[in-house]
């Protein structure tokens, strides 16, 4: 019991806060950053956005897990744009749609990131009731950050609050454009971050902002060329390119691995590369793995074995998924949306299951 | 002569005077992620402008219809969130069938044609009661706007990536963010809107 609360109390921290879907996973920052000018407005996006993902991650969690993904992609907007819909009627009627950005972005809804992002990420691979979790947590996350929009921009931009003439001499009516937002913005991801450095420097890599440019590739040596054994740089600087030799394999090869920008770069970039050359070189083994990883260590750049030896791994573990940072859209998931449907709780993309 | 000068000069200002991305936030967060991953930058950025193209070219006719054209705002949203669904549909089974793509192709081209970008341009050519040749250079404009806005990102980035005076609990989205607001405060300047009032 205490294990199961202790779980629910974890989606919801890292969902609503240490993953936050705008601060850390820069998803929805169009609709936080154009329609969270007033708290009004910002509550009722808040309200229509949790109807759209709670929906969305039900649908998604129940029905969803044996279409193929680039359906349940179309089947997102069509379920957001299902949802927002009598909201946007209704304030139409109302004339609360009066407001230009209510109704203008209202319907953008149907297409945020956050909704299909979690859908995709979470739902489709856990059970209804943990994707309802997340749901809330996502839900809640993206409505606090709305609110704090709302509330900072309407009073120091507007010279109100909730439509209440404050009396304030001075507005600085720039904070109701999106780059006051974006300002705002930086500073509460500065805040949660330093909160995540602190409190919980766990999640401080899975945090942190990664450019997901790593590349490997193969080379076959032309005929007479020696591998050098030693790491080197291409000419061009962006390129550094590692030799490997395959002792057990009939023919050398040369593994070049290109970082695009120093930085954080855990090896699942890697590996997701790997996979695909592992469909096109068999030579590829659980011992080129460990070699790979051998010559990694030589560079200067963090690289995280655990999750490296993690992707071949088996499902092994109860903890349900939250995506790590930029994650967030499906560009680096490798197809398998059929074959790990029905398996709710384990961590079947190996991707974020070190969460 | 009169056709092409609209769709050119409705995508020039909907680019670089009225950036959608910078200045209207419109698809930012695809911008953000996509400048995260440069070598996927071409390809999403060549998917994103033709299918901001390609729902202006459907939507602006659609709505023209006079069975349409008097229904509420809200329920124009629903067509265009049905027209953006129908061409992603179509476009994912002709690449399937006559080019085999793969599917993870496929979910990256989703994220390119369903996003608030593409769907924000039939509503401002709606708006703004554009002809049907300005409503196409608004989507070229759309496109355009969206890789200005990556590039500028990507390269920002990737500076900020590799400077050491930024203060640690600033590295990462904080100075991001930062960095997106000064870009968007460059484009808003050519709104003409005051700061203070």
């Amino acid at each position: 019991m205490a294990q199961s609360r202790s779980a629910k109390d974890n989606i919801m921290l890292k969902g609503a806060v240490i993953f936050n879907p705008v601060l850390i996973q820069l998803a929805g920052i169009c609709i936080a950053a154009a329609a969270s000018t007033d708290v009004l407005t910002s509550l009722i996006f808040s309200i229509v956005f949790m109807v759209d993902t709670v929906v969305c991650c039900f649908l998604a969690s129940l029905l969803f897990k044996r279409i193929p993904r680039w359906i349940r992609v179309a089947l997102y907007l069509i379920i957001g744009a299902a949802c927002v819909f009598p909201f946007a009627y209704f304030a139409e009627k109302t004339g609360i749609s009066l407001n230009t950005r209510m109704q203008m972005y209202l319907p953008l809804l149907a297409v945020n990131s956050v909704t299909s992002v979690h859908c995709e990420q979470f739902a489709v691979k856990n059970s209804v009731g943990k994707s309802l979790e997340d749901a809330f947590a996502v839900s809640i996350g993206f409505g606090a950050v709305m609110l704090i929009l709302g509330i900072i921009r309407e009073i120091i931009g507007n010279g109100t609050f909730a439509g209440l003439e404050l009396g304030l001499g001075v507005h600085l009516s720039g904070l109701l454009m999106p780059f006051g937002a974006f300002v705002i913005l930086g500073y509460l991801a500065m805040a949660l971050k330093w909160y995540i450095n602190k409190y919980r420097p766990e999640f401080n890599e899975k945090t942190a902002v990664k450019i997901k440019s790593t590349k490997v590739g193969l080379r076959k040596y032309e005929d007479g060329e020696e591998p050098s054994g030693e790491p080197r740089r291409s000419p061009d600087d962006n390129l550094t390119e590692m030799e490997f030799l395959f002792g057990n394999e009939p023919e050398e090869f040369e593994i070049f691995t290109e970082f695009w920008s120093p930085g954080v770069i855990t090896a699942q970039d890697i590996v997701t590369d790997m996979e695909t050359l592992r469909e096109e070189h068999e030579q590829f083994s659980v011992e080129t793995d460990r070699r790979i990883e051998e010559l990694f260590t030589n560079m200067d750049t963090t690289i995280d074995f655990e999750a490296f030896e993690a992707v071949p791994a088996e499902p092994e573990t109860e903890e349900p998924q939250t995506e790590s940072f930029f994650d967030g859209d499906f560009e680096d998931d490798e197809d398998e949306e059929s074959d790990d449907g029905d398996e709710t709780d384990g961590d079947d993309d190996g991707e974020e299951g070190d969460d | 002569m009169n056709l092409f000068g609209d769709l050119m000069i409705t995508a020039l200002y909907t680019a670089f005077f009225q950036n959608l991305v910078l200045s209207f936030a419109y698809g930012s967060s695809e911008a953000v992620r996509i400048s995260l991953k440069p070598r996927t930058f071409g390809m999403f950025t060549a998917m994103i402008s033709g299918f901001a193209v390609i729902s202006a070219a459907i939507c602006r006719p659609v709505d023209r219809l006079p069975s349409v054209i008097a229904l509420p705002d809200s329920v124009h949203a629903l067509v265009y969130a049905a027209v953006l669904a129908g061409v992603y549909i179509v476009t994912a089974i002709l690449l399937k069938a006559i080019f085999r793509v793969s599917d993870h192709f496929l979910t990256n081209l989703g994220i390119a044609a369903l996003n608030t970008l593409v769907l924000a341009i039939p509503f401002i050519n709606r708006r703004s009661a554009y002809s049907l040749a300005a409503s196409l250079g608004s989507g070229l404009g759309a496109g355009v706007a969206f890789v200005v806005a990556a590039a500028l990102l990507a390269s920002g980035v990737h500076r900020m990536s590799e400077n050491k005076e930024i203060p640690q609990v600033f590295k990462g989205t904080p100075v991001m963010f930062l960095y997106i607001s000064l870009l968007s405060l460059g484009f808003a300047a050519f709104s003409g809107n005051s700061v203070f009032s």
